[in-house]
């Protein structure tokens, strides 16, 4: 009940300085709320960026120790949910140049399709509607392993998490012509891999 | 229908969802896909890739939330600690420095009278001089950097 209280009031710009106030102060409440909030949001974006379910699962803990950490940092500028997957995308460039250091720093030139691995349903009234839905998903998420990691993220941050351009330009630390360009090819992209997949 | 039409028309479909277009465009768009019925596909084809997209769920364990309500709260009280170190840290430098300023003329006599006892080049009893005044400063920023960064365990 608090949780929802709590993710009604911080969209209000009167109570953003609240949110701040809070995580300068390291408050373990309201990041308590902060994770109830924002869990299943940040566990999808980090499942696509990273298509394996375990990696997702460490960089998780390490965004929300991250956001501890780096709290005094956020001035309300971007929504918080911008701000989580900023910080989210840069442990995941951090984990790869660990994994590789001889690569490059960003998303942009991971070209290599990255394996989905588990999805599944978060909820589902009947076992046949669960099918269904793990089929579709499943069908959607090989799909989306198809693309290019720099699509794929600009499609899963437009259309799942719904941020808007400039969001998205924020978030990945592109120009918004890019962005743009990566959402226009990557939509292209998907609708091809998706039309083959149903021939 | 001409292919500029057409083209204009795979355009404002691509737009649509990525940025929006503008009523007349969309007004423009509807009746143009009413007629043709290859952009109607396209269009088609859109929306369900991104009604599609949509539909992707995960299943998140309820084990992870905990374990990193834990891990959050164990950081928190890590971090409540080590600033609850570091204020005696800062006090007693403020205090050293307070000292430091308010004795200089003394502890700068003193000094000197030193130096040109042992017959010391003024720069060098001048760099004791800071030394003197810098050191405590200098002794806590080594511990503090010794002790390095804490780490979090139990993930």
């Amino acid at each position: 009940m608090d949780a929802t209280i709590y993710s009604l009031s911080i969209s209000m710009p009167s109570q953003a300085q609240e949110l701040t106030r809070g995580l300068r102060r390291r408050d373990p409440e309201l990041l308590d709320q902060l994770i109830e909030q924002y869990h299943y949001r940040l566990f999808r974006y980090l499942v696509s960026l990273t298509g394996n379910r375990e990696t997702a699962e460490d960089l998780f803990q390490e965004t929300w120790i991250r956001v501890l950490e780096r709290g005094h940092q956020y001035n309300g500028k971007w929504k918080f949910g911008t701000w989580l997957f900023t910080i989210a995308r840069n442990l995941f460039v951090d984990f790869l140049r660990r994994k590789n250091p001889a690569a490059s720093n960003t998303l942009d030139d991971q070209d290599e399709p990255l394996g989905f691995a588990d999805t599944a349903p978060s909820d589902a009234p009947s076992p046949f509607d669960l099918q269904t839905q793990r089929e579709e998903s499943d069908r959607v998420a090989r799909a989306l392993e198809r693309l290019t990691a720099c699509y794929r993220e600009v499609l899963v941050l437009r259309f799942q998490e719904d941020l808007d351009l400039n969001e998205i330009a924020a978030v990945t630390a592109a120009p918004l012509s890019t962005v743009k360009a990566r959402l226009y090819r990557g939509m292209d992209a998907l609708r091809e891999v998706l039309e083959r997949g149903q021939a | 229908m001409t292919t500029g039409l057409h083209e204009k028309a795979k355009g404002l479909i691509a737009a649509a969802p990525v940025e929006g277009i503008a009523v007349a465009d969309r007004a423009w768009l509807d009746a143009h896909l009413e007629g043709c019925e290859q952009c109607a596909a396209l269009a088609n084809s859109t929306e369900h890739a991104i009604r599609d997209l949509r539909s992707v769920a995960v299943h998140v364990n309820p084990e992870l939330i905990d374990r990193t309500r834990r891990v959050v709260h164990l950081r928190v009280r890590e971090l409540h600690v080590q600033q609850a170190q570091l204020l005696p840290l800062w006090m007693s430098c403020a205090i050293s420095w307070v000292l430091g300023g308010l004795t200089l003329p003394l502890v700068w006599r003193g000094i000197e009278w030193m130096g040109r006892f042992v017959h010391l080049p003024a720069p060098i009893w001048i760099l004791v001089l800071f030394l003197w005044w810098a050191l405590p400063a200098l002794a806590m920023a080594a511990w503090a950097g010794a002790r390095g960064p804490r780490t979090t365990s139990g993930r």
